[in-house]
């Protein structure tokens, strides 16, 4: 099983805090196939803030599991999960604080 | 004989002036715990040693005896303009409590009736953002009222840039165009003090400068030539002398659009790029033959001819561009823009052949491509209903000559930094750096999907924000798709009633909101429809951390990066608070606190040891010291700031003007627009919207009419608005100084119009005037006759006309509000980036 918690504006396209989601029998599924998952489950309003045209991580929309942020990360989408993984998802509405 | 009290305490104090957008670095004398002396700091690359009268002039806000230091509530339920709000005193634990409970009402049930609204966007300024989305709306605005602002300019720049701001790189060109931009002087766009600097320094080396505006504004008195030109038709001149440029004169960069934008892409018939099997876009490859995909290794694309790809059909991007302004001929444009077309063939020349072409310069080491020209453009030419139009059609001068990035060109403001850089999007286009994107973004852009905010943002992806409409939404959500309406309105730093249009309209949309906070210095208009206004600090009180961001307050081009601290120089008045502390303190008790910090460490990308942890609480200071250590080291907190105040690391070649060293493209033809026009129609129709506008969702820049062109008749004028440079925004006024200055200032707190144009109708200069809008908006004022005003022109400067009651105790603030003379209309906004039309047909008419 993996956690996946949403933080924010997220929870108003999901409608929960959190929620576990189970691996496929092979127990092969990275991070694509997992925002994939959540996307059929919660639509396309939730993809919207999600991800761009295009398919691109959405520039306010954060994604980390466990501790790290791996939304600047090439590559992050095929990273793979293991069972007890905790992703998070928030996104932060406009303009933000930003690192610099 | 009377003793001297020997002073105690005498400083110089550096800190970060806020007095308008531009964050200027001023050194602040302190004697005996007062501020008696303002100046420009001389280290700081920023502005050096130079401010403005509102710089000078902060300390009389700082003293203001009207200022607001205690926090008050409505004792008057009704609500509106003039309406006493019947203000009463209340301790700092009521109004938090009585905040709080409603606070934690509104996010039991449904976070997004919260709205935050704030244009404090420098340093933590921008923890709105942060906040709200801990609380769990999406309804945040950390930006101005949103109408006539950078609404057309930053998603033109995000595209072509890369970055928020863009500016002339005054260091090395030599011919710079202005088309609406009062460039080095505008209180509120880019760095006007460090840039006239360097405008006024390259003027001496020889650099002409042309400014294209209606209004001989002080960057048009100070250069090579003033083009009058009739508001909102920029993009026909523009259009014009790209065409002369491409098709007259036959002058291009080649290796640039062919390496660096979308111009080799192949488009079929129906304006769509042509893709293989593998959805790659193609181009056509010169030494094959054959097309082939557009980053295919070695290929040698062409930017002009008819070729058969698929079975049918295709031409490079650039043709269809070549082809598409030829019907923009000078003699056309004149026509529109009343410029002759002897002067439009000629400007286009004079840019064109100073550009050098295939010239190089030697800079840090590096062999660049050498372009010394720059076009550059603001408010002026976007205020428009086709707003962003007019922003592509004058980026088009830039891009076909290849001045995009490069020594001498038109530069983005910190495209490519020390730990950031844009990458490579869908089709080989840029995408900028995350941690500078401060907004939605054009490219790639955010599917249309039916709204869930108040703003009604995802009916606009190609804009980078859509507060304009804010209001429209507001007084009728469920026509946007809404299922909810907003409970509750935070306001910080933002006079959104005084800076919006249509005072009236807004009002009322601003009383569908049933319980308003607004945090005030002094009292304002839109505090007056408060129910509960808290005492913010003054600027000279406040610690920020980093106002001058790299993102938009920082030169671009050679120099250094460097990173400041706004401080407090004295205490504020007993009970006055940052409202940054208040907005954590509220968030204490609404058990916001996990969430909060969370979402601060992960915006903000907090690292360990400096991560906020959910069981302490800190305060701002410390929030402020863990954001600089984390950033900077564990040497560099608030301490090692307020001593220090700017950290410098010198920039890279790379970073000052990174286009030759990057891959992904930047859009000569907007393609992705033509899929997003099909998908709001569709969607705009479920909605029940009959007509939405989608005839600007096109690939290519045109000019098209604003709709004060329909209007004929007795309303002979076109009322625009200008800057001007001792007012910013609508705060100033507060600073009688500064009123006393625009009381002895011609062109202040008037409308000044065309002496020509003046004795036609039988006016005179200080002639009290009506000025009347064909929908009945009105305002009075004095006429102040100028020849530098386009003779079809009626300027309103500035921001005047404060109605607040508490104002006009001590500003008496007597001159018009150009704002008042716009009616709110959604036929009056571009649908593309939700630029407000800012100009509007009236007739003017002694009193």
């Amino acid at each position: 099983m993996i956690t996946v918690h949403y933080m924010g504006n997220m929870r108003n396209y999901t409608h929960t805090r959190t929620e576990r989601v189970e691996l496929p029998p092979a127990g092969d599924l990275d991070l694509k196939g997992l925002l994939a998952l959540l996307v059929d489950k919660h639509g396309e309003e939730f993809e919207s803030r999600l991800f761009t045209v295009g398919g691109n991580l959405h520039n306010q929309a954060t994604v980390m599991v466990g501790e790290a942020d791996v939304s600047d990360n090439a590559g992050a989408m095929e990273m793979k999960l293991r069972p007890g993984d905790e992703v998070t998802i928030l996104t932060v509405t406009t303009l933000s604080g930003g690192s610099c | 004989m009377t003793a001297v009290a020997k002073t105690q305490d005498d400083a110089w104090v550096p800190t970060v002036c806020y007095m308008c957008y531009n964050a200027c670095n001023i050194l602040v004398h302190r004697v005996d715990g007062v501020v008696v002396k303002i100046e420009g700091n001389p280290d700081s690359p920023h502005n050096g040693s130079r401010i403005c009268a509102k710089g000078n002039s902060a300390l009389m806000g700082l003293y203001n005896p009207y200022r607001v230091t205690k926090p008050m509530k409505r004792t008057n339920p009704e609500k509106g303009i003039g309406i006493d709000p019947g203000w009463q005193e209340i301790s700092w634990e009521e109004a938090l409590t009585t905040i709080a409970d409603r606070l934690r009402a509104i996010r039991e049930t449904d976070p997004r009736k919260l709205y935050f609204l704030s244009f404090d966007t420098q340093g933590f300024g921008t923890l709105g953002g942060v906040w709200a989305s801990a609380f769990g709306t999406p309804n945040v605005w950390p930006g101005s009222a949103g109408y006539f602002c950078g609404n057309a300019v930053h998603p033109v720049s995000w595209m072509m840039h890369g970055t928020f701001f863009q500016e002339p790189d005054f260091e090395h060109t030599r011919y710079c165009m202005l088309f609406g931009s009062q460039h080095g002087v505008a209180p509120f766009t880019k760095n006007p003090i460090g840039l006239s600097a360097r405008m006024a320094n390259a003027r001496k080396k020889g650099m002409k400068l042309v400014v294209v505006d209606p209004y001989c504004n002080t960057a048009a008195s100070k250069a090579n030539e003033w083009v009058p030109i009739r508001p909102g038709t920029d993009a026909a001149m523009a259009l014009a002398m790209v065409n002369v440029i491409l098709n007259d004169l036959g002058i291009w960069d080649a290796e640039f659009l062919a390496r660096h934008t979308n111009s080799p892409y192949l488009i079929d018939g129906d304006g769509y790029y042509v893709r293989d099997a593998e959805g790659q876009v193609l181009i056509w490859d010169l030494a094959s033959g054959a097309a082939k995909p557009f980053d295919a290794e070695g290929a040698d694309p062409v930017l002009e001819g008819t070729f058969q790809v698929n079975g049918a059909s295709a031409r490079p991007a650039f043709e269809l561009v070549k082809e598409h302004v030829k019907k923009y001929t000078p003699e056309m444009a004149e026509e529109i823009t009343t410029v002759p077309a002897a002067t439009i063939r000629r400007l286009a020349r004079e840019l064109a052949e100073a550009a050098c072409i295939g010239s190089t310069i030697t800079l840090g080491g590096k062999v660049l491509p050498y372009r010394p020209v720059s076009v550059d453009w603001s408010k002026g030419a976007i205020a428009h209903k086709h707003g962003m139009h007019h922003g592509f059609a004058i980026q088009l001068l830039n891009t076909v000559l290849g001045a995009v990035d490069v020594p001498g060109g038109h530069l983005g403001v910190s495209a490519v930094g020390p730990t950031w850089g844009p990458s490579e999007g869908p089709d080989g286009l840029l995408v900028p750096a995350p941690r500078i994107v401060i907004e939605l973004l054009p490219y790639p852009p955010t599917k249309p999907v039916r709204p869930k905010t108040m703003d009604a943002c995802e009916l606009f992806p190609f804009a980078s924000y859509s507060m304009s409409v804010l209001p429209a939404v507001l007084m009728d959500p469920e026509k946007y798709g809404l299922d909810y309406k907003i409970e509750m309105l935070i306001n910080c730093r933002n006079n959104y009633l005084m800076t919006s249009v249509d005072p009236p309209f807004v009002a009322e949309a601003l009383k569908q909101i049933p319980f308003i906070v607004s945090f005030a210095v002094n009292m304002d208009e839109t505090a007056e429809l408060a129910d509960i206004v808290l005492p913010d600090t003054h600027v000279l009180e406040r610690l920020d951390a980093l106002p001058n961001r790299v993102y938009g307050w920082i030169l671009p081009g050679e120099g250094d990066w460097y990173w400041t601290v706004r401080q407090p120089v004295v205490d504020p008045p007993p009970g006055v608070r940052h409202w940054t502390e208040v907005m954590y303190d509220l968030g204490e008790r609404i058990g916001l606190r996990e969430d909060l910090y969370f979402t601060f460490n992960t915006n903000l990308k907090i690292k360990d040891p400096f991560k906020l942890k959910s069981d302490q609480v800190y305060s701002h200071v410390e929030i402020v010291d863990n954001y600089f250590k984390s950033l900077f080291g564990a040497e560099h907190g608030v301490d090692w700031f307020k001593e220090n105040f700017m950290l410098r690391e010198p920039k890279k070649i790379e970073e000052a003007y990174p286009r030759p060293f990057l891959k992904p493209r930047v859009p000569i033809y907007v393609e992705h627009v033509k899929h997003l026009a099909p998908q709001l129609t569709k969607l705009t129709a479920e909605l029940g919207f009959e007509d939405w506008d989608v005839s600007d969702y096109t690939p290519l820049p045109d000019w098209l009419p604003c709709p004060s062109y329909e209007v004929q008749g007795e309303y002979d004028l076109l009322a625009i608005t200008a800057k001007q440079a001792f007012h910013s925004h609508s705060y100033t006024v507060d600073t009688v100084w500064l009123n006393e200055l625009a009381d002895q200032y011609p062109h202040s707190k008037a409308a000044l119009i065309n002496p020509a144009t003046a004795a036609a109708k039988g006016l005179r200069d200080g002639d009290e005037v009506l000025i009347r809008t064909h929908e009945g908006k009105e305002v009075r004022t004095r006429l102040s006759l100028f020849e530098g005003v386009h003779p079809e022109v009626v300027v309103i400067p500035g921001l005047h006309g404060h109605w607040g009651r508490d104002r006009k105790k001590y500003v008496g603030d007597k001159g018009p509000h150009f704002n008042s003379l716009l009616t709110y209309d959604m036929r009056n906004i571009d649908m593309t980036s939700t630029s407000f039309d800012a100009c509007v047909r009236v007739k003017v008419e002694k009193v």
